[in-house]
């Protein structure tokens, strides 16, 4: 008898160690490089240099369009950013003038916007591809006009003596890419 | 010598079974791709399905008493970000053992899911279950919601393991 008693103690010794107190379940979320840009709103942009009111005055040296709005959204790994360089991909800036573009505060959006390298006050020479805006981690900037960066162009005459009377168009392209 | 030996381990089972948890049902949320330049995600949280996890609860009841157990909840991260936050509520009752004697009780508003063990809800065990300690509640539907997705966030996947923990009251 006191053979069974022990086996039984045992046995319920042995159910009370097999019990399951806890349970578990897994949550996985998986969020993907994104990286997206463009320009609102669609269309081109017209810089025309005016007659001056007077003979003998220069041209109005200085034209600008504002009506360009630069956005994107990125998402990045950890310690990896982005950055916008901006080119002249088509047309060539006529002789004797020159196109810059600023871009000016960010308006809207969020995260690491990053950091304008060609702001309004000193406006990079459009031409070749140059760094525009640096250091973009996960940000995005709102959508269409009124968000993101307002592009400024501006046109100016570099050397009276080469312009020449005409229309001429550029295409301007801009990359994100990551550093 | 007979009944005194048939109470002892009658008392000796009562006292040394118990309770037990299973759960079941993993979720892995999808993310919809960003479609429109200068937006982030579209909806910065996500919903699982009304029975994403289910919980099943087994060895309950006693002939003695009411029993009232408690599942705690809590997760354990892996890979995680602070401005993602999970919740976790009953979205059903699951299906008892006995009808009318088990119940579950609470948890029924999302509640946050954080690193400490917190009550989720109660299960409530009827004198009359007659279960022996063998009364059970079996999947109890549990449903997530998952907010602060954005692309502020790394790139990467996160991923964290809940726990449920049952503790008798």
């Amino acid at each position: 008898m006191r053979k069974f008693v022990l086996i039984s103690l045992s046995t319920l010794i042995y159910l009370k160690s097999q019990a399951q107190t806890s349970g578990s379940a897994s949550v996985s979320l998986t969020l993907s490089s994104v990286a997206r840009i463009s320009i609102a709103s669609s269309g081109s942009s017209t810089l025309s240099l005016g007659s001056p009111s007077t003979a003998g005055l220069p041209l109005s040296t200085t034209a600008k369009d504002e009506t360009k709005w630069l956005n994107f959204t990125s998402a990045v790994g950890s310690g990896v950013s982005r950055r916008i360089e901006a080119s002249i991909s088509a047309g060539t800036v006529p002789n004797g003038l020159e196109l810059k573009l600023g871009l000016n505060t960010a308006v809207g959006g969020g995260g690491t916007l990053g950091t304008i390298v060609a702001n309004v006050a000193s406006p990079i020479k459009l031409g070749a591809s140059a760094i525009v805006l640096d250091n973009i981690t996960g940000a995005y900037t709102g959508v269409g006009v009124g968000n993101g960066f307002k592009l400024t162009y501006t046109i100016n005459v570099s050397n009276y003596g080469l312009l020449r009377r005409g229309t001429s168009v550029v295409q301007i392209t801009y990359t994100l890419i990551d550093n | 010598m007979k009944i005194r030996l048939l109470t002892f381990l009658l008392s000796l089972n009562l006292i040394v079974k118990g309770q037990t948890i299973s759960v079941s049902g993993n979720w892995i949320p999808t993310v919809t791709a960003i479609t429109t330049t200068g937006s982030d995600y579209s909806s910065s949280a996500l919903t699982s399905a009304a029975n994403q996890t289910l919980i099943t609860a087994g060895g309950l009841g006693s002939l003695l008493s009411i029993k009232n157990y408690q599942i705690s909840v809590s997760k354990t991260n892996t890979n995680w970000h602070n401005n993602l936050v999970l919740t976790a509520r009953r979205t059903g009752t699951g299906t008892p053992s006995f009808l009318g004697l088990l119940s579950a009780s609470g948890g029924t508003t999302a509640q946050t899911i954080t690193n400490i063990s917190t009550a989720f809800f109660t299960i409530n065990v009827s004198i009359l279950s007659l279960g022996l300690g063998n009364a059970s509640i079996s999947n109890i539907p549990i449903e997530y919601s998952l907010s602060g997705i954005s692309v502020i966030l790394p790139a990467k996947t996160y991923s964290t393991t809940i726990t449920y923990t049952i503790v008798e009251l």
